[in-house]
């Protein structure tokens, strides 16, 4: 579909090149200043890449813990999507907020919150069912640092993927497709095969990009379970490369991450062609609402594995965050009388920077997502409807940061804006830019599958009707993508807010960030310090994403008339 | 009393006797007894002018801060800090100062000399300054203990390696140095921190291959890998294991502070980390004098008393607290820590 060129079109065409400007630029440096050396072309990161040792190991570890966790966290993933859309086993809030809850503790809590719970001597629930059986046993019966328990935690981490975009899909997805199949004969699971798969394309190869992404990208649970169990992966051989060795082996780290951007690469080719297909479920002209399935006696086991997921992602590590902020220290043997908030004291009242970092830290996850999802939306829309190679361009190079280290990133914009003419070193625009950039890709799948929702009849209704391009994106498009955007920028918020990697090279004195509050206590503080900082993280961003769901639910109830 | 309760008391308290004691800006002015002469005026005048500074530290930010914050009670200062871990934060001042941006006018971070040497180092590139070219009043009115002179830096305190034991879990005798690794008893309770995340334990792993020999390494199988220094002492205060090493006071008095039954042993014979001075060079920085007023103070004995009360080291001016048989880290930078991994069969 081609519409004439309009100021619309135009500023869109100006925010897209602008975005690939921004994440082409500073890698492009960092790549000449490692393929340029004396004036000379050298292939340094090929070269260090080929002589790290154990990257075979490396390579298998990785992919096997990815493509294994994948999988299950799309059927769980599937499963709850599933029963929370199109089920009476919903429960609502708590149902829709299913991607989110991990996330809300930042991720090196999290999985700390899993070593308390399983490590195997001292881990609460170990103990406890040490407790419960009457064993004498010094140890078990679980063992967080082993495979399994590296795979169940990045299964904890990628379910909210899955969830997230097949939920949407399920939405947009009109249940006639279904009942049509199932009135001619076929079976749940050739319904679920022929019609539902094949609808659902965008949600799963959206939901499959962001856990190719994540899967690579996860550094906290890997370094915090995966050393124990002695598996190394490509995340921390990366962050290694830059971190913890002077010099840095930037060309190294160079080199691991292209071994990530083809592995996204080919994720990004292969969701593509899933929604170049077109069959997929799309927002048609005609309203439909989907009648939800009683489950008569299955409805309250669905609903006890809906509440499984949410006690396993966020109500479990809490629990155990939660002991150790009040006791102070990590310790199976609590002292019930003497639990005390001398912890969240430290953290609330003896600590300056904390509240100068997250008040930073808020105004930067508020502005960065913001701008990072409108822009998607504009830029997902530039390329659905524009054909061109450029259009192409501008959509692989938005997507490239996925592939680069937070780190990797912070490396290149000080290359890039920190010396003149820009001279950005250790500002607000340096870091909001960063995380704008290094958090695009996800964005854009976020969009990308909110586009592609949107079906041709209404935008193709909207311009017949002799509206402008802009009025169609804000009367037609952005209404209906809203539900897809406004969870996009939920999960973006909630990343931006205790980004790590990036703002450890970027943060100047003026800027502290809860990040690096959050690498402070965890490199030199008590975990009691560090739970309790990580709750009050939760509480702050919880509440901020409530703001966010009650304006957004208000907008759409007064588009809709629906409240 | 303990690290943190040194923190969160004495660094006040230190700040306040250094008013009361008269050791203010004007008396140093008029009584530059302990940093030599006209040289000291000057430099405290032209570092005034400058008015503040900043300065890159791996020291957890309240120590940092109660010793710039010392600093200021003394000379009238202002400071900025950035806190990261010492190789980020030696990556990060390499990788701004390739780009032309001197953010930070001074670096305090283990093994910064290492930093500043070779041909691709600091000093080659004209990122900083030999301190010892640079005619800092403390260094050069005799007074700094030579045998804490690195080859172009200073060492501004020590802390000595050690190994921690929980006191619920070691019923018998407590272990007095780091042959405790590998005996049989604690066989499978022995945490250990991942090398890899701690540059500054490199010299401590290449004295224990001199001390004891490679069987150590071999004997010391079937031992706990934890992710760094922090997780592996909150482990050891849990139970998780027996016997934790190599850990130093500050990581210590973290779990202890929060009445964990743990407890840290220094043998006699050990090496510890050093922390380092690095100043960025005079024609880069923006505050290159209060950087030098700052470095001196600090190598000076009043300095050095501040920054060894707020972080927990042992000062370079009281050697009688270090182990007796203390061996300094560069006489320990044997192995390479692809080597150290291989020994103790780390991925």
């Amino acid at each position: 579909m081609r519409q004439s060129f309009s100021l619309f079109s135009a500023t869109t065409v100006l925010i897209a090149l602008l975005f690939g400007l921004l994440a082409a630029y500073p890698v492009g440096r960092l790549l000449l200043r490692l393929l340029v050396q004396d004036g000379k072309f050298e292939l340094a990161p090929l070269h260090a890449v080929l002589d790290e040792p154990g990257l075979g190991k490396v390579l298998t570890n990785t992919l096997t813990v990815v493509v294994v966790s994948g999988v299950i966290a799309v059927v769980i993933g599937a499963i709850l999507a599933w029963l929370s859309v199109r089920t009476d086993a919903g429960l609502g809030v708590l149902t829709d907020s299913i991607p989110l809850l991990p996330f809300l503790l930042p991720p090196i809590a999290g999985s700390i919150g899993w070593v308390l719970l399983l490590s195997p001597r001292s881990g609460y629930l170990n103990v406890l069912l040490r407790w419960l059986v009457g064993s004498d046993a010094s140890s078990g019966p679980f063992d967080i640092f082993t495979w399994s328990g590296l795979i169940f935690i990045y299964v904890i981490y990628m379910i909210p993927f899955a969830f997230l975009m097949i939920a949407a899909g399920l939405r947009s997805l009109d249940p006639q497709i279904e009942e049509q199949s199932r009135v001619c004969g076929a079976g749940l699971f050739q319904t679920i095969r022929r019609a539902t798969i094949p609808a659902l394309g965008p949600s799963l190869g959206g939901a499959g990009m962001l856990m190719v992404w994540f899967g690579f990208a996860f550094f906290s649970g890997p370094v915090i379970i995966g050393t124990g169990a002695r598996i190394d992966v490509l995340s921390t051989r990366i962050v290694r490369a830059l971190t913890f060795t002077y010099p840095a082996q930037t060309d190294l780290a160079i080199g691991l991450s292209t071994i990530m951007l083809s592995a996204i690469a080919a994720a990004w080719i292969i969701q593509r062609r899933i929604l170049r297909r077109g069959r997929h479920a799309v927002i048609g002209g005609r309203g439909h609402r989907g009648t939800l399935v009683r489950l008569g006696v299955w409805r309250w086991p669905g609903r006890l594995a809906i509440l499984l997921y949410v006690a396993m992602a966020s109500v479990m590590p809490m629990i155990a965050l939660v002991l150790v902020a009040l006791n102070g220290f990590w310790t199976p043997d609590i002292d019930w009388g003497g639990l005390n908030f001398d912890q969240f004291r430290q953290v609330l009242e003896r600590d300056p920077i904390f509240r100068h970092a997250v008040a930073t830290s808020l105004k930067l996850s508020v502005v960065g997502a913001t701008i990072s999802i409108v822009a998607a939306a504009l830029i997902a829309l530039f390329v659905k409807r524009s054909s061109s190679r450029f259009a192409q361009i501008i959509d692989g190079t938005i997507k490239m940061p996925a592939a680069l280290s937070g780190i990797v990133i912070g490396v290149a914009f000080i290359i890039a804006f920190g010396g003149t003419p820009f001279n950005l070193n250790g500002t607000f625009v340096i870091l909001l830019a960063a995380y704008v950039v290094s958090h695009m890709p996800q964005a854009s799948i976020a969009s990308d599958a909110s586009v592609a929702q949107v079906g041709r009849e209404l935008p193709e209704a909207s311009s017949i009707a002799g509206a402008s391009g802009s009025r169609t994106f804000r009367k037609v498009y952005l209404p209906l993508m809203l539900p897809g955007l406004a969870a996009g920028w939920a999960l973006l918020f909630v990343w931006m807010f205790t980004e790590l990697n990036a703002s450890v090279m970027l943060a100047g004195p003026r800027t502290p960030v809860v990040g690096l509050q959050i690498l402070r206590v965890y490199e030199t503080g008590v975990w009691g310090e560090l739970a309790a900082m990580a709750l009050v993280l939760n509480i702050v961003a919880t509440s901020m994403i409530v703001v966010v769901a009650f304006l957004s639910r208000r907008y759409r109830a007064s588009w809709t008339g629906v409240a | 009393m303990s690290f943190k309760g040194r923190l969160r008391f004495v660094a006040p308290l230190v700040v306040l006797a250094l008013l009361l004691s008269g050791a203010t800006a004007a008396s140093a002015a008029k009584k530059p007894k302990a940093q030599s002469g006209e040289d000291l005026e000057a430099l405290i005048k032209a570092a005034r002018a400058e008015g503040t500074f900043t300065f890159y530290a791996s020291d957890p930010e309240p120590v940092a801060r109660a010793l710039a914050e010392a600093f200021k009670v003394k000379y009238n200062i202002n400071y900025q800090i950035v806190r990261a871990p010492s190789t980020q934060l030696i990556q990060r001042f390499a990788t701004e100062a390739s780009s032309g941006v001197f953010a930070a006018d001074f670096m305090l971070a283990p093994r910064a000399g290492l930093f500043m040497a070779g041909p691709e180092g600091g000093l080659a590139k004209g990122w900083v300054d030999d301190l010892f070219k640079i005619k800092l009043p403390a260094l050069t009115d005799g007074t700094y203990p030579k045998d804490f002179l690195r080859k172009q830096t200073a060492v501004v305190g020590v802390l000595p390696w050690g190994l921690a034991y929980n006191t619920q879990k070691v019923t018998g005798k407590p272990p007095k140095d780091f042959s405790a690794l590998v005996d049989p008893q604690y066989k499978g309770k022995v945490i250990i921190p991942n090398p890899r995340a701690a540059e500054s334990a490199i010299p401590l792993w290449g004295f224990l291959q001199k001390k004891y020999g490679k069987k150590f390494f071999t004997k010391l199988e079937g031992y706990q890998l934890s992710p760094s220094g922090t997780p592996a002492i909150q482990s050891l205060a849990a139970g998780e294991g027996s016997v934790e090493a190599p850990t130093a006071q500050p990581q210590v008095t973290v779990v202890t502070d929060a009445g964990a039954p743990v407890k840290l042993v220094i043998p006699d014979h050990t090496t510890g980390i050093e922390q380092e001075i690095v100043l960025t060079a005079s024609g880069k920085a923006k505050h290159p004098n209060a950087a030098r007023l700052f470095a001196s103070w600090l190598l000076s004995k009043e300095g050095n008393t501040v920054y060894s009360a707020v972080s927990g080291s042992v000062s370079v001016y009281d050697t009688s607290k270090l182990p007796k048989q203390y061996s300094p880290p560069t006489d320990n930078e044997t192995l390479t820590i692809n080597e150290i991994a291989a020994l103790l069969k780390i991925p």
